[in-house]
């Protein structure tokens, strides 16, 4: 593997140590650099986000936050596999660009801004969103609703980085690694891959600002990959390493994590690797911000509002139902649109009498794809996408 | 103009404490455990496990990523396979108390995890009190190297977790049993793994280090 755990112990070194014998005196840069639970010392994040997992930090945004256009930066979902890098390690960051160029490329920060400047809307969305939701249960984070956001993002394009580079006769896929380092050097690099075509589609952003601001530590300072229509796993944070190649990233987190069944599978099945494939564009998908699962709401007129996205084309429609899909009643959808921005709707039912409700919403896009009623079972709990639903105590 | 008294301040902050406390115990185990003052009531394979969830597991991630999965025998075979692969320091003989643990805890029909507070006031017989156990470092030595050096190091000179030997905080006996038993930021609560007198000992042993 062509990048050092830089600073980091060997495992067998680790193992000696912790076997015993020698006495030995890590350096302040070792022990913090084995400290990726030190965090970032940004104390901003809203204390009312869900904690999933605490070190590293995965933190979901409670439903209803995802009633703004924007996801303000401090209450956009939290998610990585080791917690940022320390920012010692981030003192002289450079882009390295390498692999299968026509040259090699070092760039500063400075640099990357001679680039031209792009800024577009991008919903990012954990691809394990709704994780919870799968039966039989599947292992990782439960996540339920909130590890998405939509933000407005500013960068260069990756397309334009590589053509300055130049591409190589067999350069097929972009390889990504950023500065975030395990605590044990056993663990494997977050190390994944985009296809060449997506790494050149002129959406595809190395962004370093987030809603107008800096990218924050927490979201991958100071530059990472956002891919417009595919799921958070492809959008790398802290990036310092594009490596054009010709095969897809070796390694767990590409070739055998993040992965999803190219058939159907009967749930709980065991699935062979040859019939995995990664997981990418993003399906389309509605949420209910408000009201929130067991809320009582007052009877007369009831205000349903959330969110609703796909990976490709537009939201075209959603719909809300109150007897589990026998009607369908139409939304109003929210005038702020970009394309792979979420689109906010809202439906007032009016006349609602007490009672218990489960409440449907079902989003449609612009390829005619509409959320299923349940999503196929898959291994890894990815791209959870069912029609929302909560439940209700309408009161007199 | 109302300004409260240093020892109000003390007794609200020990109030907030305990209530912190309680919270973390309950969302760290996913269940309520009765500790009536240490670890008497909790058998001896189950604290087994929980010192190795807390030495061996979260060196690398916090108890909460465990405590929400709830997974078939196979499941959890294959993931704490996954973790030794990568780097877990877990015996055989360890991994089968382990996976005892979770299979028994976090098992597919397990209830969700609780995110309340409940159970009893922890520690609390301990707590305030001048009658720390007197340990004995001969036994605090090897209780070290099991349970504690994976993060503060061989010898105690610190790792990922700060160095502990010649650290003020020996001689800090509240602040001391206080973090052992519940925990403060990356370090786990000991309470239900390792009992009073355990804990002395461990302190005994870092007393006599440089």
């Amino acid at each position: 593997m062509p990048y050092e755990h830089s600073n980091r112990l060997s495992r067998r070194e680790f193992l000696l140590r912790l076997a015993g014998g020698t006495v030995v005196c890590l350096t302040a840069e070792e022990i913090w650099s084995l400290a990726s639970w030190a965090q970032t010392g940004e104390r901003t994040s809203d204390p009312e986000f869900i904690t999933r997992v605490s070190r590293p930090q995965d933190l979901e945004s409670p439903p209803q936050w995802l009633t703004s256009w924007l996801t303000p930066n401090n209450r956009f979902f939290v998610r990585s596999h080791f917690g940022p890098p320390s920012p010692s390690s981030l003192k002289d960051w450079q882009l390295h660009v390498e692999g299968d160029v026509k040259q090699r490329l070092t760039l500063s920060f400075s640099d990357l801004k001679t680039f031209e400047a792009v800024t577009l809307h991008a919903v990012v969305q954990c691809s394990g969103n709704g994780r919870a939701f799968f039966r039989p249960k599947v292992p990782g984070a439960q996540w339920e609703k909130g590890a998405v956001g939509n933000a407005k993002w500013t960068g260069v394009r990756l397309g334009d980085v590589l053509k300055r580079a130049g591409l190589g006769s067999k350069a097929k896929h972009v390889q990504l690694l950023g500065a975030d380092r395990p605590v044990l050097p056993t663990v494997p690099l977050f190390i994944r891959s985009i296809p060449i075509e997506k790494a050149m589609h002129p959406t595809t952003l190395l962004a370093h600002e987030m809603n107008g601001e800096p990218l924050p530590m927490l979201h991958g300072a100071p530059l990472r990959l956002i891919v417009p229509g595919w799921a958070g796993d492809s959008c790398v944070k802290w990036l310092t390493h594009l490596t054009v190649q010709e095969e897809e990233a070796d390694g767990f987190y590409m070739q055998t994590a993040y992965r999803i069944p190219m058939i159907p599978v009967q749930p709980g099945a065991t699935i062979h690797s040859s019939q995995m494939i990664p997981v990418t564009e993003m399906p389309v998908k509605s949420i209910i911000a408000r009201p929130l699962e067991g809320a009582k709401v007052l009877g007369g007129t009831v205000q349903v509002e959330g969110v609703a996205f796909t990976g490709e084309g537009e939201i075209v429609r959603v719909q809300i139902s109150m007897d589990e899909g026998k009607q369908w009643h139409d939304a109003d959808l929210g005038e702020e649109r970009a394309p792979y921005a979420w689109r906010l709707w809202r439906y007032v039912w009016k006349g609602t009498k007490p009672g218990i409700y489960t409440i449907l919403s079902r989003a449609t896009d612009s390829r005619g794809h509409t959320q299923p009623m349940v999503t196929p079972w898959n291994p890894g709990g990815f791209l959870w996408n069912a029609v929302d639903r909560i439940r209700i105590n309408v009161t007199g | 103009m109302f300004r409260p008294s240093q020892p109000m301040v003390r007794s609200l902050l020990t109030i907030v404490c305990l209530i912190g406390i309680g919270i973390r115990l309950t969302s760290a185990l996913g269940e309520s455990v009765v500790v009536a003052g240490g670890v008497g009531e909790i058998p001896t394979t189950e604290r087994q496990a929980l010192g190795l969830l807390h030495a061996r597991c979260e060196v690398c991630h916090s108890a909460d990523l465990i405590i929400q999965q709830r997974l078939d025998r196979e499941k959890w075979i294959a993931i704490v396979n996954k973790m030794v692969h990568w780097g877990a320091q877990v015996s055989p003989s360890e991994q089968e108390v382990l996976l005892n643990y979770l299979t028994t805890h976090y098992h597919l029909d397990a209830p969700p995890e609780q995110r309340s507070a409940k159970g009893t006031s922890p520690g609390s017989a301990l707590r305030g009190t001048a009658s720390y156990p007197t340990g004995e470092s001969r036994r605090g030595k090897a209780l070290f190297a099991a349970h504690c050096v994976a993060c503060h190091g061989v010898d105690a000179v610190g790792m990922m977790g700060p160095k502990l030997a010649a650290n003020p905080i020996l001689l800090e006996n509240e602040r001391f049993w206080e973090t052992v038993l519940d925990g403060r930021g990356a370090m786990p609560p000991w309470r239900e793994a390792l009992s009073p007198q355990e804990i002395a000992d461990v302190l005994a042993w870092l007393k006599t280090l440089e």
